[in-house]
């Protein structure tokens, strides 16, 4: 925890980025695009 | 909307879902994140924090939404009459004024504390407070402004009731247009705002110098990685999967009250998983990515790891309104981001407050008869009444014991409550059948299970912890002060008469009878 960002914190915080970013790029392109299932 | 014959509905699939993301990110999503992860195993925290939101968070998400829409179709928009269609028994509608009191209980002291955040913009802009660049400062800035003692700063609490009499106003004008013209008007304006705000503020906080003379050398790889580093063996205590859970439960607004009656605005067909998975969506976004990258970063680059560990354990507002300004102090521009910084704290704040006040709106529109406008005047003088041994007595803990049975324990009661009746009493069958009308998004099948019995189970024993560890220690009173007893006390008779003034109201509307068939109301809109 003393030193900077590790590889492993790093992996963490890109992971949990990449997962939201997605969900929310999934979400609010079915419900712009009007797709999926009525 | 005058009649419960035809309701008001969401405009747009978007507006819908802002205006419910608007309602879930708040002040704690900004502040009680960033100090819950880094308190609680760094990036490891992540783990049991997304299991958390795909067991707890999620489900019980599309359940408030669904118990909203199905109120919604029948006429009713808060709680009490929602659950008399779940169960069919005079009781059920008692227990639902929980769901008007909670929602009431907290506007009464949150929304006091988003003015702080209005003010406090002001006060940046201003650089009223630049000079008080240490954290003891800024804690006497604050002291002035709430009035606890008179100081250079301010000599009572004009300043402080000024910005909560203008935070009171725009919340009636919005709530007194109505569901599309107030609360999706502000939404679609304020979201896009926030993340922008937000933005600009992770951009400046990525790219913060290290401090002149810093010895240690800190930057803004120490503070990301004070958030994020992993401690894995955290992964194996209690305590942090409970912490995980619990900051889950706060920050997507479960339990409130406040959900259900904004899906209550949803055409009987519309999608609610698609809604749901992207309200929680946003809400991530503004809290992990936005959240997680202000505050304690931006500590740990002029504090230090050792300073900036206590400030994460004196809370969320120490972090907010004593360490962050002094940050700005030492900026470049630093007025200028300071005012961004509250001004992103009570946009969070007032989209959650509007949401908040809702039910009560509802209650009083649908249940009485009272005109919109008319139920926004009323509720904004009644809700500044209440504020009052908010504002006064806020050093005796006033604020503090309101939290807590309505802020922290009562959401839990509520959300075990409402998933009972829903999953147990209503049946999971119509359960299921009530989720997944209409949905954009299937819904695997593995959620019937997780919604009859992991997640009730999982509140259980949130409660059951939460109920061994703190309730019983502050239902007796344990530690407090002599002198704060007695407000203590006030606080807890504030909201027992609030909740009685709502159960005699829910007896006036429907004077003890068991619910009769449920009656289809049209909406706007509804074929």
């Amino acid at each position: 925890m003393n030193g900077g960002l590790s590889w492993g914190g790093m992996v963490f915080m890109l992971a949990s980025w990449l997962a939201i970013a997605g969900v929310v790029a999934f979400c609010f392109g079915r419900i712009l695009g009007g797709g999926g299932r009525k | 909307m005058t009649s419960v014959q035809q309701r008001e509905i969401w405009n747009t699939k978007v507006g819908l879902v802002f205006a419910l993301a608007g309602n879930a990110v708040g002040l704690g999503n900004l502040l009680r994140f960033p100090v819950q992860a880094a308190q609680n195993g760094g990036g490891a925290f992540m783990v049991p924090y997304f299991i958390s939101l795909i067991l707890l968070g999620i489900p019980l998400m599309w359940v408030e939404l669904a118990i909203g829409r199905r109120g919604g179709v029948h006429g009713f928009g808060t709680t009490p009459g929602m659950f008399g269609l779940l169960w069919r028994h005079p009781m059920a509608r008692y227990l639902g004024a929980f769901g008007v009191l909670i929602p009431t209980g907290l506007v009464v002291y949150y929304s006091y504390i988003v003015s702080w955040c209005l003010g406090y913009s002001f006060f940046s802009a201003a650089g009223s407070y630049f000079g008080e660049d240490t954290r003891t400062g800024m804690g006497s800035f604050l002291d002035g402004y709430i009035g606890v003692e008179a100081n250079q700063h301010f000599a009572n609490l004009g300043a402080a009731y000024f910005f909560f009499a203008v935070t009171m106003l725009l919340s009636v004008w919005i709530l007194s247009r109505g569901v599309v013209r107030g609360l999706e008007m502000l939404a679609k304006v304020a979201m896009p705002v926030l993340m922008l705000l937000g933005l600009v503020l992770v951009a400046r906080v990525l790219t913060l110098d290290p401090l002149p003379g810093n010895p240690e050398g800190w930057d803004i790889s120490h503070g990301l990685g004070f958030i994020w580093n992993p401690d894995l063996s955290s992964l194996t205590s209690a305590k942090v999967w409970l912490a995980a859970a619990g900051q889950v439960f706060f920050t997507l607004s479960l339990g409130f009250g406040a959900i259900q009656t904004y899906a209550s605005y949803i055409r009987e067909k519309q999608d609610l998983a698609l809604t749901g998975l992207a309200t929680a969506g946003v809400n991530e976004s503004v809290e992990v990515i936005i959240g997680g990258t202000l505050a304690i970063p931006a500590a740990v680059v002029f504090f230090g790891l050792a300073q900036t560990r206590e400030i994460a354990e004196g809370g969320a507002f120490s972090l907010g309104f004593l360490s962050v300004p002094v940050v700005f102090q030492q900026i470049p521009a630093g007025q200028f981001f300071g005012c961004l910084w509250f001004l992103l704290l009570f946009i969070a704040g007032i989209t959650s407050s509007v949401g908040m006040s809702q039910p009560a709106m509802a209650f009083l529109q649908e249940e009485f008869q009272i005109s919109r406008r008319k139920a926004a005047i009323m509720l904004g003088v009644g809700l500044f009444i209440l504020s009052q041994p908010v504002i006064l007595f806020m050093e005796f803990g006033f604020l503090d014991e309101m939290d807590y049975w309505v802020g922290t324990f009562g959401l839990v009661v509520m959300a075990l409550m409402e998933i009972i009746l829903f999953a147990w009493v209503f049946g999971m069958d119509n359960a299921w059948e009530e989720i997944t009308r209409g949905a954009q998004l299937n819904i695997p099948r593995v959620y019937y299970y997780v919604i009859k019995y992991v997640t009730p189970t999982a509140l259980l024993v949130i409660l059951g912890v939460w109920g061994y560890q703190d309730a019983f220690g502050v239902l007796m009173m344990d530690g407090v002060a002599e002198e704060a007893v007695p407000y203590k006390w006030g606080a807890r008779l504030l909201l027992l008469a609030l909740l009685l003034a709502i159960m005699y109201g829910i007896h006036k509307r429907w004077g003890g009878q068991p619910p009769d068939a449920p009656e289809h109301m049209p909406k706007e809109g509804d074929a």
